[in-house]
């Protein structure tokens, strides 16, 4: 609860969250040029695009979109290079060792920003790289199936759950100090229920462990179970986020749980060094911001349920994002005791 | 079912980019399985990125086409060159090699041919047979315990293949579960044994291992006869079976079909474990085991009857969970991904003529590799004419581009050279290096199920063994161990004179 | 000891090291998990007992049996180098040659595959006992251009570029050349 008192007070993120419309956003291209002059012939190859994640999951699918949609804009081929492993961290490592010419570009996760907030001396992706755009921003939600007898919304879970006595289980993927792990411990405290936590770091054994009963809840980010929301065997009864979204009207938001703890958001984005030539940077910025506009990008975008909450931030936004999230990271860690460097 | 199957050929056939596709996969998966150093997963790797442009069902299907002739085209390198193309080919060089040093290759790999076709064929029938209800029996019955519980049948089973003693069969397969536990913990992410590296948070992956393991280390082993004046190029002979001496191997082949199905349903260790069991079970039921292990036809029988009986079965899990029974199905989920698609359950409800495309075509890719096999083959073959000295460095760096295209580190290509000295320093002491791949392999499966499967039943064990599934797995795989350790212990078993 | 020989001693050492070596590094990771009761130290170590159980079966087994093999064991490896012509040159040659790979795969992050691959494939082809400059180059350069053929131009593969200049830079013009050769098709 003491974690939960010093988050409310935190209200950085909050602002910046509920700038968003939570209604159907009509969508309009922020940035007006069509197109923009290569500075001295820049890029005259092609670009290398690290992907700090496998091409499967959601980071590897959005930096596929992206990459299309900004080659369908400039003509220009970007060669994505995926390097697995360490939670984002291999993929980091390697693009940093890259020459800072701009031919190299990362994308990445929140996962970088959490990883600095515990460690100063990883690398702050609004510090030492340049965020060209984020182009995801999602929140999380609880799910059950959808023929669940035992309970049906979220007071009966949780009614359901503490008659268990620690014995009920939920999916996740759930690294130390991850955006999962943090928010259930949020989720837990503020009900006082006991639940046990099983990690699943592939997505396909998670979505079936809840389909197949061998967990009884699971807690995700909607567009990574569309399919199975579409097609009727999950079913949210939490959202994690400040408001209703429209497209979940019906399924109740933590803080009307009686939850009082700032949503920690899921956001992917697209960076370059921040040593690399200032007006290649300019030439990306438009690139990757624009790219975001292309049909194909907002097509997948919607397919993945980002268009519910403004998924977009320019460079300053997603700068304002970052720093809001490593300063909030590293409040929650500290009140965990975590060592934070 | 069978008007489901001609409508999964029509879409095929009728389609002039599908076929296209279907014949690229076909003679790719046999080309990339055929030459040393490669495999069927760095052209799977490779062209990962490219289905992105196809329809769904083409790219689920080029893979599972190239996932049918691969495991046949494995088999030839482990043959002609003790290198087998995947894991699953492992068993295949264990008398394959010797018939190459014997100058019977053209036997062996007429055996492969047609053995990897009949298993193949009989798997696709059954797997369009028995998907569907399997999917739904196995989506609430198999969970992480029960996974467990397979991988440590399977490890069992593994130790007792491989090493020449159970002592150093089980060193071996433990050795790859420790090498296994390097990288992140699989429930908290922690980092394991970096030794400084900030590379190896990303853990030791299988793919570079089982090139280091096997084609580097047999480059060394013959690099080193040649620097010692030892080298014979391995003799070439184009001399098929005949009939009637695969005939005489027909319950082999019943029995390595059942064998693979049903371990090729097995997630995450199906293939693998189909060829070692299948190989196991010719060597148990045979009256002349001593002669497995020095170029009997039988071994090369059984061992590829099984693993490509597994590529149909290995659909299963794939198709009706989203779980892959090994790395090319794993390469799978990616490109359902690619397409906005989840292998799963729903698949059959979202796209039944996709799953049909696949079915119909894996159907014909094992048909086909009876006939395009033989005539390709015999092209292949011709490989072993070229001086080794020139062969050597084409397929070290074949190997090194298989190992980096993975997941594009460095490290990989390191490990891979690491573990081809390794495994040139122990495969002459005796250890298993099938046994250190295997786990390898399974190690992190294995942990993290076992890790899931502990929290599911809360520590506690009966709970655990009241699930029949693991139960049975458990109770078969302590009774194996238990008589490899008696057999072991045994006097009869441990003649007194040095082998 | 029945029958245990140095070799046998030497070998059991080799393991116990490395038994040694993991268990003391685990010490490094040994944190709770608040989720998992046995932590990430539980598995690794379960493992190293497991493997202190089984070299100690391995000892008495050699100490019964020598290194004799079991009887009924398949798959078991054979390889057959007589040991008695061993020279120091050719032990020095095969040295070389099961390091080379190493340092080649440790140059491939600062020099990239373009530039390094030419000279390992030469190296490689002259271990292996070709003496003639015409030869070396000519299959390093057919070996090479092959590569670069199937993976660079034809199948876009994503090849270590390097981080250090001029290597670096020639990976740069390397992949120019591919665009440029591409746009033409």
């Amino acid at each position: 609860m003491k974690i939960m008192k010093a988050l409310s007070a935190s209200l950085l993120v909050a602002g910046l969250v509920s700038g968003a419309s939570t209604a159907a956003l009509a969508f309009e291209c922020k940035v007006k040029e069509a197109s923009m002059a290569k500075p001295d012939g820049f890029p005259d190859r092609a670009l290398t695009m690290i992907v700090p994640y496998g091409p499967g999951g959601g980071s590897g699918q959005v930096a596929a979109a992206m990459a299309q949609a900004v080659t369908e804009l400039t003509g220009v081929n970007i060669n994505r290079d995926h390097k697995p492993g360490g939670s984002g961290s291999v993929g980091t490592t390697a693009y940093m060792a890259t020459p800072a010419d701009g031919y190299n570009v990362l994308e990445h996760i929140d996962d970088a920003s959490s990883a600095h907030a515990l460690d100063s001396t990883k690398v702050n992706p609004a510090v030492d790289l340049i965020p060209l755009v984020i182009s995801q921003v999602t929140f999380s939600q609880i799910y059950i199936r959808s023929n669940e007898d035992r309970f049906t919304d979220w007071p009966s879970f949780v009614a359901w759950v503490k008659a268990q006595g620690g014995k009920a289980t939920i999916a996740n993927v759930s690294a130390e100090g991850s955006m999962e792990r943090v928010t259930m411990k949020f989720i837990t405290d503020a009900t006082g229920m006991e639940i046990q936590q099983i990690s699943f770091d592939k997505g396909a054994p998670r979505y079936g462990a809840l389909l197949g009963g061998q967990v009884d809840a699971l807690f995700e980010q909607p567009g990574d179970v569309r399919k199975f929301l579409d097609a009727g065997n999950f079913k949210p009864i939490l959202t994690v986020f400040n408001e209703r979204p429209a497209a979940f009207a019906d399924v109740p938001t933590h803080m009307e749980m009686g939850m009082t703890f700032e949503p920690l958001l899921r956001f992917r984005g697209f960076y370059v060094n921040a040593n690399a030539p200032q007006d290649r940077v300019e030439w990306l910025k438009w690139a990757f911001q624009r790219a975001y506009c292309q049909d194909s990008y907002q097509k997948y975008n919607e397919s993945k349920f980002m268009t519910v909450i403004d998924s977009y931030r320019d460079t300053e936004g997603a700068k304002k994002l970052i720093n809001a999230t490593v300063s909030q990271y590293r409040d929650v860690y500290k009140k965990m005791g975590l060592e934070v460097k | 079912m069978f008007d489901n199957f001609i409508a999964g050929t029509t879409a095929l056939f009728g389609d002039p980019v599908s076929i296209a596709i279907f014949i690229f996969g076909v003679l790719g998966g046999m080309l990339f399985g055929a030459i040393p150093g490669v495999s069927m997963l760095t052209l799977a790797a490779i062209l990962l990125p490219f289905t992105a442009g196809l329809e769904p069902a083409q790219g689920v299907m080029l893979f599972a086409v190239i996932y049918c002739t691969g495991t046949y085209g494995g088999a030839i390198t482990a043959i002609l060159f003790n290198i087998p193309g995947a894991p699953e080919n492992a068993p295949t060089a264990f008398d394959g090699y010797p018939m190459t040093k014997k100058g019977m290759a053209g036997k062996a790999v007429g055996a492969a041919v047609l053995c990897s076709a009949i298993g193949g064929t009989a798997s696709a029938l059954l797997m369009m047979t028995a998907t569907e209800p399997l999917a739904q029996w196995a989506i609430s019955n198999i969970g992480p315990p029960e996974i467990f519980a397979l991988v440590f049948f399977g490890l069992a089973v593994a130790s007792s293949v491989g090493g020449n003693t159970i002592w150093k069969g089980w060193m071996s397969v433990l050795l790859g579960l420790m090498i296994a536990t390097i990288g992140q913990d699989p429930v908290g992410g922690i980092n394991r044994y970096n030794f400084g590296l900030s590379d190896l948070a990303a853990g030791i992956a299988f793919v570079p291992a089982i090139l280091g393991f096997f084609a580097v280390s047999e480059i060394f082993v013959q690099a080193e006869k040649k620097a010692f004046g030892k080298y014979n190029a391995p003799k070439l002979s184009v001399d098929f079976p005949s009939f009637a001496e695969l005939w005489a191997h027909k319950i082999a082949v019943v029995r390595s079909i059942i064998v693979g199905f049903f371990c090729g349903i097995l997630p995450g260790i199906g293939a693998t474990l189909a060829a070692f069991m299948g190989y196991g079970e010719a060597v148990r039921w045979s009256k002349e085991k001593e002669k497995f292990g020095t170029g009997k036809l039988e071994g090369v029988i059984s061992s590829e009857t099984a693993n490509n009986a597994a590529t149909g079965a290995a659909m299963i899990p794939l198709l009706a969970l989203g779980l892959p029974g090994g790395a090319l199905t794993a390469i799978m989920v990616a490109v359902f991904q690619f397409h906005d698609m989840e292998p799963g359950p729903l698949v059959f409800y979202n796209s039944p003529e996709l799953i049909w495309v696949v079915f119909a075509a894996m159907f014909y890719a094992n048909v086909s590799i009876l006939f395009i096999g033989l005539i390709e083959t015999k092209t292949i073959m011709q490989l072993l004419r070229i001086p080794f000295h020139y062969l050597a460095p084409m397929i070290l760096m074949l190997a090194s581009i298989g190992a980096y295209i993975g997941r594009g580190l460095v490290l990989d290509v390191v490990v891979m050279f690491g573990a081809g000295i390794v495994g040139f320093l122990l495969r002459r002491s005796g250890y298993s290096i099938a046994g250190i791949v295997l786990g390898i392999i399974l190690g992190k499966i294995g942990e993290q199920n076992f890790a899931q499967g502990m929290q599911m039943v809360h520590y506690d064990l009966v709970t655990y063994m009241s699930r029949p599934i693991c139960f049975i797995l458990i109770v078969a795989g302590a009774i194996t161990l238990a008589t490899s350790i008696y057999k072991a212990l045994s006097p009869s078993n441990n003649p007194q004179k040095q082998a | 000891m029945g029958k245990l020989t140095k070799l046998h001693i030497f070998e059991a050492a080799i393991w116990a090291s490395f038994v040694a070596i993991f268990f003391a590094f685990s010490f490094e990771f040994d944190r709770e998990i608040e989720i998992y009761k046995f932590g990430a130290t539980g598995w690794p170590r379960a493992v190293l007992i497991v493997l202190v159980i089984v070299l100690l079966g391995n000892l008495w087994h050699q100490s019964q049996h020598g290194s004799a093999a079991q009887v009924g064991r398949v798959g078991i490896t054979d390889d057959d180098v007589d040991v008695a012509d061993k020279t120091a040159g050719s032990i020095a040659t095969i040295v070389t040659f099961l390091l080379l790979p190493i340092v080649y795969a440790w140059s491939l992050k600062p020099v990239g595959f373009y530039s390094a691959t030419p000279f390992f494939i030469a190296f490689v082809i002259m271990l292996l006992g070709e003496r003639r400059l015409k030869q070396v180059c000519g299959i390093t350069a057919l070996i090479y251009g092959l590569l670069i053929g199937l993976f660079m131009l034809i199948l876009n593969a994503p090849l270590p570029q390097g981080t250090v200049s001029p290597f670096y830079d020639f990976s740069g013009f390397m992949l120019r050349m591919s665009n440029q050769l591409q746009s033409m098709f």
